[in-house]
């Protein structure tokens, strides 16, 4: 918390300007600008209304307990942050899931990809004044929530990925359900949004050339995810460090060179014509087999081990109750939806992690706020906020 | 910047002409009418909890996995077949249906029901005691006229909705 | 990234660094450079110029029985996208009762608000940071920083 506040008013002219704490925008966050005319001469953001105390919680609870905790750091990028957590476990115990299970997690990882860029379309569309767009995105994240309330059994905390595998096998007609669901968001995302509000003129004037962000400036920030590449730096995990079954698929990294407001958001158009490209090519080459890892299998009761041969539903063995992976440090990369997430773990062979570290993107990202916003105009404050897509329970954890 | 001017006008005009489709075009609601309409939700959907306690062999696994907290063991001695065992009770205001619980139990004696209306009068109904946890949820359709529907998805409309 | 990569990047910065910090792998892709506090900023300049340019998380652990605090600062690259491969670990570490750091935000202005947020919770001062206010807690917080080991969560 600043204490700009209790400062002397030193320049008769500029006031202090605070926005938040209660919702501005994507969340809880509290903003302390001053304004000389309608100039901000400067910003600060103050992050930290919603934080939860995810890495405090998570020495007090078991390895497995932590699968659901992570996930609410951004409950509508839950499965990435599942992904991440769970892949720096599995480098503990050192187990690889098989290939099946490592197209699943793509799969609803790249659901989860374009669900929470729709609900960054939509922030954006309100904020700068577009109801229409803040309803469509919304209301088009549904059918792709279905597809994957379909392979989990939830709506959005999906706690669908465990050590070694995955919970669930895909259901009877699945991929007819997932095509339709892929084949309506492309046609509403290539046709209608763009002419609602991507080619519209009213988002052009308030986007093009508004807060720049040039490319060393990025990279001196560690800025992350699609607000990285729209400043046409091609950074992305999914390549640099290829996790689950990315290697195998094709897609390219989605970049722009102009790093203005215009640039992140097309930046976040293409991943979703990525991802939509990714997910057809998993239904098309799912491979057969087991969902999760030989030596769990063997774990399950009997009867579990029937549902699981008739059903696809995989019950857990009761070891995770009380695994302890073997003592050491590892350290995991993946690309959620808003960028790059790392998780830091430090294990001492007990019960529970003895420090887990979680750095999210938007907290990353949180430096563009006093960065582009000081020395705009008050009115391209929205506007610039929207095309971050930031997400104050991410960055506050 | 006479073509700037046209360029721009045309693209006004496909935008509301684009919104003005949709406003004029019937029935492309996506959205649930709850609760006039109730979704029936997929098979494995993970709502409520059901318990089968002829089947629980009272280990516990289910009450040491919850994450939320929600599970605690109790001695119940069912009614008419005088069997004894420590069965889970769970307490609704805790759950966060992440379905760890039902997964690990080894006799399948925990199942899943469809419901998730987890919504009472009195806030201690919220909690679930052995014996109302073997019965499992019911909850009565929350007005009069509620009728049940099925979601399908649609490449045209996104989402359908068909009366069951 | 092969091997071979990382390895040469592993002898290169053997080079560099040593006598003043040791270098080991903690995994494929995953290097730890431990070094003293006084000279956390040399090596930090050094890493710079190999091309190392932003810094990913600032994790600072508590070890009370030792007492000391463990900082890692987890470094990689988004210009070369060779360096980029690798997460190199620099960490250092200090005494718990004092709780006093070099901040690097001369040399990665990317720490900033790690190392605010690591003051805030952890309780470790950088010197020489810009802004060492709270970001999380209140103001006023002056209660054991939450993620000292002897803070403990009530049930
Ligand atoms: S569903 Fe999850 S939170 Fe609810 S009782 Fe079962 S294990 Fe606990
Ligand atoms: S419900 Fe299942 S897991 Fe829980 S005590 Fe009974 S048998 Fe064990």
């Amino acid at each position: 918390m600043k204490t700009s506040l209790s400062k002397q008013q030193d320049n008769r002219k500029e006031i202090e300007l605070f926005i938040g704490p209660q919702h501005p925008a994507s969340g809880h966050m509290r903003f302390i600008g001053r304004v000389d005319g309608d100039i901000f001469t400067n910003f600060i953001p103050d992050p930290g209304w919603v934080h939860r105390g995810i890495e405090k919680i998570a020495e007090n609870r078991k390895w497995i307990q932590i699968i659901p905790l992570v996930e609410r750091a951004a409950i509508l990028d839950a499965a990435n942050m599942n992904i991440g957590y769970v892949i720096a476990l599995e480098k503990l115990l050192d187990i690889e899931p098989p290939p099946r299970a490592q197209y699943l997690r793509t799969l609803l990882c790249e659901i989860n990809r374009i669900t929470s860029h729709l609900y960054g379309f939509g922030i954006a569309g309100i904020m700068i004044g577009s109801s229409t767009f803040y309803m469509w995105p919304f209301a088009d994240r549904e059918p792709l929530i279905d597809i994957a309330q379909l392979i989990t059994g939830a709506r959005l905390t999906y706690s669908y990925m465990i050590p070694g595998g995955v919970r669930r096998d895909l259901p009877q007609g699945f991929k007819e359900k997932a095509l339709k669901a892929l084949k309506y968001i492309e046609r509403r995302l290539n046709n209608d949004y763009f002419r609602i509000f991507f080619d519209n003129p009213v988002t052009k004037a308030r986007y093009q050339e508004v807060g720049v962000l040039k490319r060393d400036d990025a990279i001196r920030l560690g800025i992350v995810g699609p607000n990285l590449r729209a400043s046409n730096v091609k950074y992305d995990v999914r390549k640099v460090e290829p996790y689950a079954a990315y290697p195998e698929l094709e897609f390219d990294i989605a970049y722009e060179k102009e790093g203005d407001c215009y640039a992140r958001l097309l930046v976040r158009v293409e991943e979703i014509r990525q991802s939509i490209k990714i997910i057809r090519q998993i239904l098309d080459a799912l491979p057969q087999g087991p969902i999760i890892h030989k030596k769990y299998e063997k774990l399950v009761s009997l009867r579990k081990l029937e549902e699981y041969q008739k059903t696809g539903i995989f019950g857990l063995p009761a070891i995770f109750t009380v695994l302890r992976p073997p003592a050491g440090e590892v350290i995991s990369r993946v690309e959620a939806a808003r960028g790059e997430l790392i998780f830091h773990i430090i294990s001492t062979g007990e019960l529970r992690p003895y420090r887990l570290r979680m750095v999210t993107p938007s907290f990353r990202n949180i430096v563009l706020f006093r960065e582009l916003i000081s020395g705009a105009r008050v009115m391209d404050f929205p506007a610039i906020y929207g095309s971050i897509d930031y997400f104050p329970p991410e960055s506050d954890r | 910047m006479i073509i700037k001017i046209i360029n721009n006008f045309y693209h006004h005009i496909r935008a509301i002409l684009i919104g003005l489709k949709y406003l004029l075009s019937p029935g492309i609601r996506i959205t649930l009418k709850y609760p006039d309409e109730l979704p029936i939700l997929p098979e494995n959907y993970r709502g409520m909890l059901k318990l089968n306690n002829e089947l629980c062999i009272s280990c516990g696994l289910c009450s040491q996995i919850c994450p939320a907290g929600a599970i605690n063991l109790k001695l119940f001695e069912h009614e008419q077949t005088k069997q004894v065992g420590r069965h889970p009770e769970v307490d609704y205001k805790r759950c966060i249906f992440c379905g760890f619980c039902i997964d690990i139990c080894p006799s399948k004696a925990l199942e899943l029901t469809r419901i998730h209306d987890a919504a009472f009068y009195v806030e201690d109904e919220l909690y679930y005691e052995v014996n109302r946890l073997i019965i499992g949820p019911k909850i009565d359709p929350p007005c009069m006229r509620s009728k049940y529907v099925i979601s399908e998805i649609d490449e045209v409309r996104g989402i359908v909705y068909r009366n069951a | 990234m092969n091997i071979d990569e990382v390895s040469r990047v592993f002898k290169d910065l053997k080079s560099m660094i040593e006598p003043e910090a040791q270098i080991s792998i903690l995994s494929s892709n995953r290097l730890i450079i431990t070094t003293s506090t006084d000279k956390l900023e040399l090596i930090a300049n050094l890493l710079k110029n190999y091309g190392f340019d932003h810094v990913k998380s600032v994790t600072a652990i508590d070890y009370p029985m030792k007492n000391i605090i463990e900082i890692s600062y987890l470094i990689s690259s988004f210009n070369n996208l060779n360096l980029s491969k690798i997460i190199l670990t620099l960490k250092t570490l200090i005494d718990r009762n004092k709780s006093i750091s070099k901040s690097l935000y001369k040399v990665w202005p990317s720490v900033e608000f790690l190392e605010r947020e690591t003051y805030d919770l952890m309780g470790v001062f950088f010197e020489e940071h810009p802004e060492n206010t709270s970001l999380i807690l209140p103001e006023d917080y002056k209660d054991i920083r939450p993620l000292r080991k002897d803070f403990k969560l009530i049930k």
